[in-house]
């Protein structure tokens, strides 16, 4: 899943590297706090371990290997801070010396493994663990839905990154200058390969590792325990928020069967083409949009480089596929953000 | 013959390890061009160039830069060999994939079964990756890991951040040969091949085995830093000091990744 | 007979993960003196040493340094523990444990630049202290590409830079070939008739005699002998409740033979 140089744009680039960028810095505040504490060297080799895990070909169900990344371990055992770090500091390794990811893409790949994926395995391991016994098996449960969740959505969000590229980057003949698949190629072709193998490979690895842990060493799944931040009480108040936002998941796919696109979202075309001016009016009360589209929406349409009419069929094909996957990001990010407000009330 | 998964990781595990020997071995050859110049100029430069890259819209100013990748490797004495081996191939192989379906695949003006712009684009795909992999393998293959690190303060990267890289690549290889010696103890100790159950439970207590060493390291580590003074503060030394040439070759890099950027605007 | 108290421990105890490391050890070392702790492992001798440096304190009783407690509320402050960490030094067993920088110049210079002296006071006496271990060829080798002895000789350097008072080296010759052995022996020969301070814990009898003039025996945690060398040495009954030597028997025809039996390590 690592994206090497000359898949994304360069302000693609640019736009994960800052948005990487203040998970970095509170990752780094947060660690200095504790620099004088075993957290330097504990990152170190955890990254290092981490690095080792992705060489690993792990055999699964149906006799095919996948790879796991140890973000789902990673959040567990070092908290979802020192996981972005040490998973930052393996990919950094990775791109810099053994030229695995690109090194403009490495914000790109940092803010999808290392940051989305750390929080999200974080959040769902605390979510779904509870407060659950140490040695319990939903604890085992718990790290193996986070990791499979987790690398899901680092690579889909990877899938998005790729998928929008040929929509906003193009030459002059048309010819996408960066990854060439759009949205609704590049999503299936990344999800079919994590949703199946490399998902159940972290799955696989998170779960069974914290098994062994907690036989042999579970003073490293200490952190993650209840006891450490975030109060039962807390933690039941934030229950049905996440229920909510669980059902909104699930909920999304339906957006797909709303037929045609939102009201007030057509494009120019969408005016002078029939079956899109029929949908357009019986969305609209029955009455009949202008003959033309109107001027100031031509004109602002072309700020996004429109694309050309040519490409309108694959298009309103991907941006039903694009709401979904928008909305599916949205609210694994709004879990996110969610849980990062919690522990800051704490 | 199908390899286990041992074999394949002891494979992929001790690849790992014959790179890094190959790049500190290269990084060392005092008579190469890039060897000389000043590891902060080099990291800055080369990043300029990658980016210069990605952002240019010419195939040909492109290609002109994978050219000069090439005689710069050359005048390092990195084999081309070795860069076909270790860089060329693999980003050939995996583009490759990615960029062959898209010939037909794109829209545009037919050729045959293909298009042009599908020809475009692969070709901006392929070019573009190697040589931003060409340019970042020089880096590597041309100065020292611990030079690099410290180049990397220059760019303002955290004291700490640098610490934990240097230390993660120091541990990186204690990691490697551990895992290839619990590989290779299994291998010895395995006879026939076993079922896929047996291999996920050997692959998980491998890890989890891996994980307890390196918790365990990572504590004696701790110790051994706080015996000697470390107290929270990080420092580094480094004895970097530029010269006129330096200066040039900053000059040259960035020239060059602006020209590239700004032809192909 | 020597000169003032380095350290003085008053029944200590320390217990980990439910076992008793320590229990109830008392002893004192003068300055000057070479001691060796003597013990099989899990006597509780690397427990001792590391808290001769600090890095771990005992559950009850004291440790002091020149009559100066060593507790965790005392190491927070920064005089203090500026003045103890460059004065006492400890070499680990395991060198992969206290070698964590990228290369061995930066190994040697880390302790010096955590005591934050000059640039130039550090490179002058990294490379003097370089020398003296014979490792100046290695200045800029990685870790991962040293010798076990070469290894022993750096970390050896890194904490020797810092020109400590005391030295405590927790089985210095473990692990090691002959030839790097007889290197760190004569080493420890050379630190006699006063110029430091140096505790070697072992469980190697071979090399008792040479090493140390003051022998403290250890077994399960407690101290239980305190003489010279040769005392200790010649009395096999207490080698052997101490779990350094064993009995080993055969048979002659009808008779059964015991004799005692070391194993060199």
């Amino acid at each position: 899943m690592h994206i090497p140089d000359g898949y994304l744009s360069p302000s693609t680039c640019a736009t994960l590297y800052a948005g990487s960028a203040p998970f970095w810095y509170t990752a780094l505040q947060k660690m200095k706090r504790r620099l004088n504490t075993q957290a330097v060297p504990l990152l170190s080799v955890f990254a290092a371990f981490s690095f080792v895990i992705m060489m690993f070909n792990l055999p699964l169900p149906g006799g095919t290997t996948g790879h796991a990344v140890g973000m789902g371990i990673a959040a567990i055992v070092l908290g979802p801070w020192g996981a972005i770090l040490a998973i930052s500091v393996a990919l950094t390794i990775q791109a810099i010396f053994f030229g695995d990811g690109g090194i403009t893409a490495l914000g790109a790949n940092c803010f999808n493994m290392a940051i989305a994926g750390s929080l999200v395995a974080y959040a769902l391991y605390r979510v779904i663990a509870g407060s659950a016994a140490m040695e319990s098996t939903r604890r085992v449960v718990a790290a193996a839905i986070a990791g499979y969740c987790a690398i899901n959505v680092s690579a889909l969000l990877a899938a998005i990154e790729f998928g929008i590229q040929p929509m906003l980057f193009h030459d002059a003949t048309g010819a996408p200058l960066y990854a060439p698949y759009p949205l609704h190629i590049a999503v299936p072709a990344m999800m079919i390969g994590h949703l199946t193998i490399a998902g159940l490979a972290e799955a696989i690895v998170s779960g069974g590792v914290v098994a062994y842990l907690q036989r042999a060493e579970p003073v490293l799944l200490k952190s993650t325990a209840p006891g450490a931040s975030l109060d039962g009480a807390t933690s039941r108040g934030l229950k049905p928020l996440w229920i909510a936002l669980a059902a909104l998941l699930v909920l999304t796919p339906l957006g797909i069967l709303a037929a045609g696109a939102a009201w007030g979202e057509w494009m120019p075309e969408d005016f002078s083409s029939p079956q899109a001016r029929q949908q357009i009016a019986a969305a609209s009360s029955n009455q009949s949009p202008p003959i033309k589209a109107p001027e100031g929406l031509k004109k602002l349409a072309s700020i996004w480089t429109a694309p050309m009419p040519r490409y309108a069929p694959p298009l309103l094909k991907s941006e039903k596929f694009g709401y979904f996957l928008s909305a599916m990001a949205g609210t694994g990010l709004i879990l996110v953000v969610f849980l990062i407000l919690g522990k800051l009330r704490t | 013959m199908k390899r286990t998964f041992v074999e394949k990781s002891i494979a992929g595990l001790a690849a790992g390890m014959s790179f890094a020997a190959l790049a500190e071995a290269s990084a060392r050859e005092q008579s190469g061009a890039l060897q000389r110049v000043d590891p902060r100029v080099k990291l800055a430069g080369m990043f300029a160039l990658i980016v210069g890259v990605a952002a240019s819209h010419s195939l040909s100013a492109i290609g002109a830069v994978f050219l000069l990748a090439v005689t710069l490797a050359i005048a390092s004495r990195v084999a081309l060999a070795d860069l076909a081996k270790w860089v060329w191939m693999p980003v050939l192989l995996f583009s490759g994939c990615i960029a062959l379906p898209a010939v037909f695949l794109t829209p545009g003006d037919r050729i045959g079964l293909a298009t042009v712009q599908g020809l475009r684009t692969a070709a901006f795909l392929l070019l573009r990756a190697e040589t931003a992999v060409s340019i970042s393998s020089l880096l590597v293959l041309t100065t020292r890991w611990s030079n690099l690190l410290k180049a990397l303060r220059v760019l303002r990267l955290p004291v700490v951040f640098v610490v934990i890289l240097g230390m993660t690549y120091r541990y990186l290889f204690l990691m490697l040969e551990t895992a290839l010696a619990m590989f290779e103890s299994r291998e010895s100790r395995t006879v026939g091949v076993l079922d896929p159950a047996d291999r996920r439970r050997l692959a998980t207590a491998t890890v989890g085995v891996l994980l307890s060493k390196s918790y365990q390291l990572s504590s004696e580590v701790h110790l051994a830093m706080q015996s000697r003074g470390f107290r929270g503060e990080v420092y580094v030394l480094d004895e970097f000091a530029a010269r006129a040439v330096d200066w040039a070759w900053l000059g040259l890099f960035f020239v060059v990744a602006a020209a590239v950027a700004w032809v192909g605007r | 007979m020597g000169g003032p108290l380095m350290f003085r421990v008053e029944s200590a105890v320390f217990r980990y993960n439910a076992v008793v490391a320590l229990d109830g050890v008392s002893l004192e070392i003068e300055e000057g003196k070479r001691s060796v702790l003597l013990g099989a492992n899990g006597s509780g001798k690397s427990t001792l040493l590391r808290m001769l440096d600090g890095l771990c304190f005992p559950d009850s009783g004291t440790v002091s340094f020149r009559g100066a407690p060593i507790t965790g509320e005392h190491l927070e402050d920064d005089a203090f523990a500026h003045d103890f960490r460059r004065r006492v030094g400890l070499v680990f067993q395991n060198p992969d444990v206290q070698l964590f920088n990228p290369t061995v110049f930066d190994e040697v210079a880390f302790g010096p630049l955590q005591m934050r002296w000059s640039k130039a006071e550090i490179l002058a006496r990294v490379e003097a202290t370089m020398r003296t271990m014979e490792i100046a060829h290695l200045k800029d080798r990685p870790p991962h590409r040293l010798s076990g002895g070469e290894k022993k000789r750096v970390a050896i350097a890194s904490v020797l830079v810092l020109d400590p008072e005391v030295l405590l080296l927790d089985e210095p010759t473990a692990a090691l070939d002959p030839r790097s052995q007889s290197q760190i022996i004569d080493l420890l020969i050379g630190w006699g008739g006063g110029k430091k301070t140096v505790i070697t814990a072992t469980h190697d009898l071979g090399l008792v005699e040479d090493i140390a003039d003051d022998c403290f025996l250890m077994q399960q945690g407690k101290l239980v002998a305190h003489a010279t060398p040769s005392a200790i040495l010649n009395d096999e009954a207490l080698l052997r409740v101490a779990n350094l030597i064993h009995e080993h028997r055969h048979a002659h025809g009808p008779a059964m033979h015991t004799h005692p039996h070391v194993h060199r390590t």
